[in-house]
């Protein structure tokens, strides 16, 4: 198994080398004067000596090959700059006040649990609503139970989230005093204000990852329960229940799975926008903060955040593959 | 069109989704193509008295909160649709296909770095991509939808590429390389073209993604079309003022929705109709003529060996008239007819027949395993120790399958789990009926995987199937099935994916096993050879009926029914080494057609007219049963000659 997470580890350097190089082009567009404005507090303050001190300050008057060199290694230790825009007034030791930008990873951290509270909510939804629509459908294809969801995966796999929350906002918020359309708490105040406020959230950008696990177990299942060796184990005496969970889930395990660690890069992209609609201040509204104002550093640092995320379940989900599939383990 | 496009475009017509969804887009075309005309109003006209107004004659759906018609910018806004579908899944072909042909095709360096970028942008979520064009070139619309035809690209590309190697191995390619044409010249001839189908599906998709994703940059206000009639626009206006109308957000999601789906289902269509799914191929196998295995040369000089004959009288399992029939498209067919037969305790009984004769649809229907539906058991009875199995709960059967009767299958590989290390696999079964520990059972998987004769069991036990060879995997499949010696075993074709040596073996152990565990074994098998070393008696099956019933011996020296007889004459001898190998022509009727009267006479060399009139019943031949009315026209053409055995009369 060691050596397994070690190879994947390993495939991924040049891949995350290639993946710092596009975020730094990203930087190469960044006004020194405009980092200056802030840094001095605005507009008027910035005067040329001070732009110049913060070119210096930024690496900007460095050739590009070290400029990349000094980015590279602040992102390795994990320090993502600060942030261009909203800066907060710092008093200096000589009795000045200077404006400092925000710290990247500080905002990312602050941001991280209101997304992470709607993207668990939208993974439980997917995975348990996914498993068991799938799972109807796989053991009883062509029942009417199958077909209504068949119909209802095709569905769900074309509904837009941003629509769907909407919709749900209409019927449970607009229509019904039953749950607050907009904002968030946190888990601290209660699990009901907490759960209240990402439920919407959470099941709009989970049904596209529901339908399409549905979908592909549905497949995966209608394959392998016809396999010979389920047929073994029913010949052994199995139980249904036994039979399927021992014997068919974990060998059709792999197509949903796969589609499983697309679709949670999907559901990333979905709470951008539903972090918008219904003003909940997670990582979503900060990269359409960041994207409306220019924000470089920022956009970096949450670019880079998602590709990390996304590569970490990737790699999580491959690891899981060896677990089910010996064959890959040895090979 | 070239006649296998006009094929598939035909099937894509008889799919009624995939129609569906290209006639919902065609729409959307036509509405953008001709929406000055279509359109009632200006998109941007304000009726500044009839703001946020429900349907109407004048507004059929209704106003929206500035007093613009809603029909009107839903008819502009597909334009925006159509152009965005169009300029995303355009760059992202232009960029892709390239990468993807000359990735394949070339290969080596550059097919390295290509892939590697293509994972570099794939780790980029495709909204976040988009949102850094659009930021990066002043939230530009069309910066916008490069953004998300480069995250379209990695996927696209690969698929380019998947397709150019798999064109790449074909000889046809190596022929136009060494005969110097341009390589420019192949990739367009003759890589492109394989590669379309894929291409077209994914494209299909992509229409739909690139619609969803501009809807979402819309919504958010980055890279917001010129003219902003957009679906995304429009929805995002709506939501600000949801609480006071909530029709003008049901609209433009609505059409935002429609489109998406309608772009799913002809890519799903186009899929299906294209054969590119792997998925789900169900359906009737190809039934294949007789084939015997080379283990046959083993035959006739060798049948003499064994003469156990069974002590106890009353049978073990009783199976009177068996009746399996199975759903196909054009009806109820009965695959099995009236079967009956005894199995004795401690008999080998041998089930023989070509492939399609329903041999194994009978064994299978024994322990009640076989898939339901498409099979139906209609009628008969299967005793056993007196109890009718067909009358029990499936709950009581569970107790049986496994116990008493056990079944070991054709391809070991097949049967066993693949992801289950086979001393579990082993264990399962034990633990199933016995109330032991999971140690106790895992101790008795490693007896068990010892005396099939597996070497180093303890360690063989953590071993998967796929570690073990042909043989030894057939091993613990037997080790399996007598785990919990069970009275009965069922072996349906157990050595007929083996080497013949390895069959040889695989014989000799259940040989031994039968004896240590005073099994009686019901053998279903094609081959003749391997019957006569190792059965007491036989069943011989044609097309889903039992034709001939005798011991083995007697058989082998006077078979009663030509089918019997045939088969006899088309098992490969050592001793007629000169002699062209004899078959049997035709092949098994399919269910569907088993034709009248004796369903053997088309393919019989003694078949008279009288043959095909009226269906032939079983009927007593000295100690045999067949079901022949030409039996005496047999035992006579036999005694007149070896060389008149075969069935077709061209010996020397």
């Amino acid at each position: 198994m060691g050596t397994v997470i070690l190879r994947r580890l390993l495939t991924l350097i040049p891949m995350m080398f290639l993946v710092s190089i596009g975020l730094f082009a990203i930087s190469l567009q960044l006004n020194p004067d405009k980092a200056a404005h802030i840094r001095a507090g605005g507009a008027e303050n910035a005067s040329l000596e001070i732009i110049e001190s913060i070119r210096r300050e930024l690496h900007l008057d460095k050739p590009i090959h070290e400029r990349y060199g000094r980015w590279l290694y602040d992102v390795v230790r994990l320090d993502l700059g600060e942030s261009l825009t909203r800066p907060i007034p710092v008093d200096t030791p000589d009795g000045r006040t200077e404006f400092r930008g925000r710290s990247v990873a500080t905002e990312i951290r602050n941001a991280l649990p209101r997304t992470l509270s709607i993207a668990m909510v939208g993974v439980v939804f997917g995975v348990t609503v996914g498993v068991t629509v799938g799972l109807i459908g796989g053991l009883r294809p062509g029942s009417l139970l199958d077909r209504f969801s068949v119909l209802g995966t095709t569905a769900g796999i074309a509904m837009p989230s941003f629509w769907l929350i909407m919709l749900l906002i209409i019927a449970f918020s607009v229509n019904r005093d039953w749950l607050p359309a907009t904002g968030y708490e946190p888990l601290e105040t209660g699990l009901w204000s907490w759960l209240s406020r990402i439920l919407l959230p959470g099941i709009s950008v989970g049904v596209a990852m529901a339908a399409v696990t549905a979908r592909q177990l549905r497949a995966a299942l209608m394959d392998v329960m016809g396999a010979a060796y389920i047929r073994t184990a029913w010949a052994k005496g199995g139980s249904s229940a036994r039979v399927v969970v021992r014997h068919a889930l974990k060998n059709a395990a792999n197509a949903p799975l796969t589609v499983m660690g697309n679709q949670f890069a999907h559901l990333l992209s979905g709470t951008i926008v539903i972090e918008s609609l219904v003003g909940i201040r997670g990582l979503g509204w900060l990269v359409v903060t960041a994207v409306r104002s220019n924000d470089i550093t920022m956009i970096q640092g949450l670019v880079l955040f998602f590709v990390v995320v996304t590569v970490a379940i990737n790699l999580i989900i491959d690891l899981l593959y060896s677990y089910l599939n010996p064959k890959v383990r040895v090979s | 069109m070239p006649p296998k496009r006009v094929r598939l475009f035909r099937r894509v017509l008889r799919d009624k989704f995939a129609v569906t969804g290209m006639l919902i887009l065609l729409l959307i075309a036509f509405l953008a193509a001709f929406a000055s005309w279509l359109a009632p109003y200006d998109p941007e006209l304000l009726f500044v008295g009839e703001r946020a107004e429900g349907l109407s004659g004048d507004h059929w759906l209704g106003t929206d909160h500035l007093g613009r018609d809603v029909a009107s910018r839903l008819i502009f806004g597909a334009q925006v649709a159509v152009r965005v579908a169009l300029q995303v899944v355009g760059i992202t072909l232009a960029i892709a296909v390239p990468i993807g042909l000359f990735s394949g095709f070339i290969g080596g360096r550059l097919d390295v770095v290509a892939m590697r970028t293509m994972d570099a942008i794939h780790s980029v979520p495709t909204l976040m991509l988009a949102l850094v064009f659009a930021a990066s070139f002043n939230l530009s619309f069309n910066w916008g939808l490069f953004g998300i035809s480069l995250a379209f690209v990695p996927t696209m590309s690969r698929l380019v590429r998947a397709q150019t190697l798999a064109v790449r191995e074909e000889t046809f390619i190596e022929a136009s390389v060494s005969i110097g044409t341009p390589m420019r010249r192949i990739l367009i001839k003759r890589v492109l073209p394989n590669a379309a189908s894929p291409i077209i599906v994914q494209s299909s998709i992509y229409v739909g993604g690139a619609i969803l994703l501009e809807a979402s940059l819309s919504i958010l206000g980055i890279g917001v079309p010129p003219g902003s009639a957009a679906w995304g626009s429009m929805l995002e206006e709506a939501f600000q003022s949801i609480y006071t109308d909530t029709a003008n957000v049901v609209i433009p999601g609505a059409a935002i929705a429609i489109a998406v789906l309608a772009a799913n289902l002809l890519g799903d269509g186009l899929r299906d109709a294209l054969g590119l799914d792997a998925g789900h191929r169900y359906g009737a196998r190809t039934r294949m003529g007789l084939t015997l295995a080379p283990g046959g040369e083993r035959g006739r000089e060798t049948d003499a060996t064994q003469a156990t004959a069974p002590a106890d009288t009353a049978p073990l399992l009783d199976v009177r008239g068996l009746t399996v029939e199975v759903r196909t498209e054009h009806g109820l067919f009965p695959v099995v007819e009236d079967v009956s037969f005894e199995l004795r305790h401690g008999e080998v009984l041998g089930l023989v027949g070509e492939s399609g004769s329903g041999k194994t649809v009978t064994s299978l229907s024994l322990m009640r395993l076989l898939p339901s539906p498409p099979f139906r058991v209609a009628s008969g009875r299967v005793l056993f120790e007196g109890d009718d199995l067909l009358q029990r709960s499936i709950h009581q059967m569970r107790a049986i399958r496994g116990r008493d009767i056990a079944m070991i299958f054709q391809d070991p590989m097949a049967a066993l789990n693949p992801s289950m290390q086979m001393g579990h696999q082993i264990a399962e079964a034990v633990r199933l009926h016995r109330n032991v520990r999971r140690a106790a059972a895992q101790k008795r998987a490693v007896e068990m995987l010892d005396r099939v004769g597996i070497p180093d069991a303890r360690a063989r036990a953590r071993s998967f199937p796929h570690e073990f060879s042909g043989g030894m995997r057939q091993r613990a499949m037997i080790a399996m099935a007598l785990s919990c010696s069970p009275k009965v075993l069922i072996a349906d074709e157990p050595t007929t994916a083996l080497d013949v040596t390895i069959q040889a073996q695989i014989l000799e152990l259940l040989a031994e096993l039968r004896e240590e565990f005073g099994l009686s074994i019901i053998f279903v098998t094609h081959d003749l050879g391997v019957v006569a070393d190792f059965c007491d008696r036989v069943l011989v099956m044609y097309a889903g009926q039992i034709v001939e019933q005798a011991e083995i011996h007697r058989l082998f020296e006077h078979p009663s029914h030509p089918y019997s007889d045939a088969l006899l004459a088309a098992m490969p001898r050592l001793t007629d080494r000169d002699k062209e190998l004899v078959t049997i022509p035709g092949s098994v009727p399919t269910i569907e057609s088993f034709p009248s009267g004796c369903r053997f006479h088309p393919r019989c060399r003694l078949a008279v007219e009288e043959c095909a009139a009226g269906a032939v019943s079983l009927v007593e031949v000295g100690d045999s049963v067949s079901r022949c009315i030409r039996t005496d026209e047999l035992i006579r053409v036999r005694a007149a000659g070896p060389d008149s055995q075969g069935i077709t009369a061209d010996g020397p």
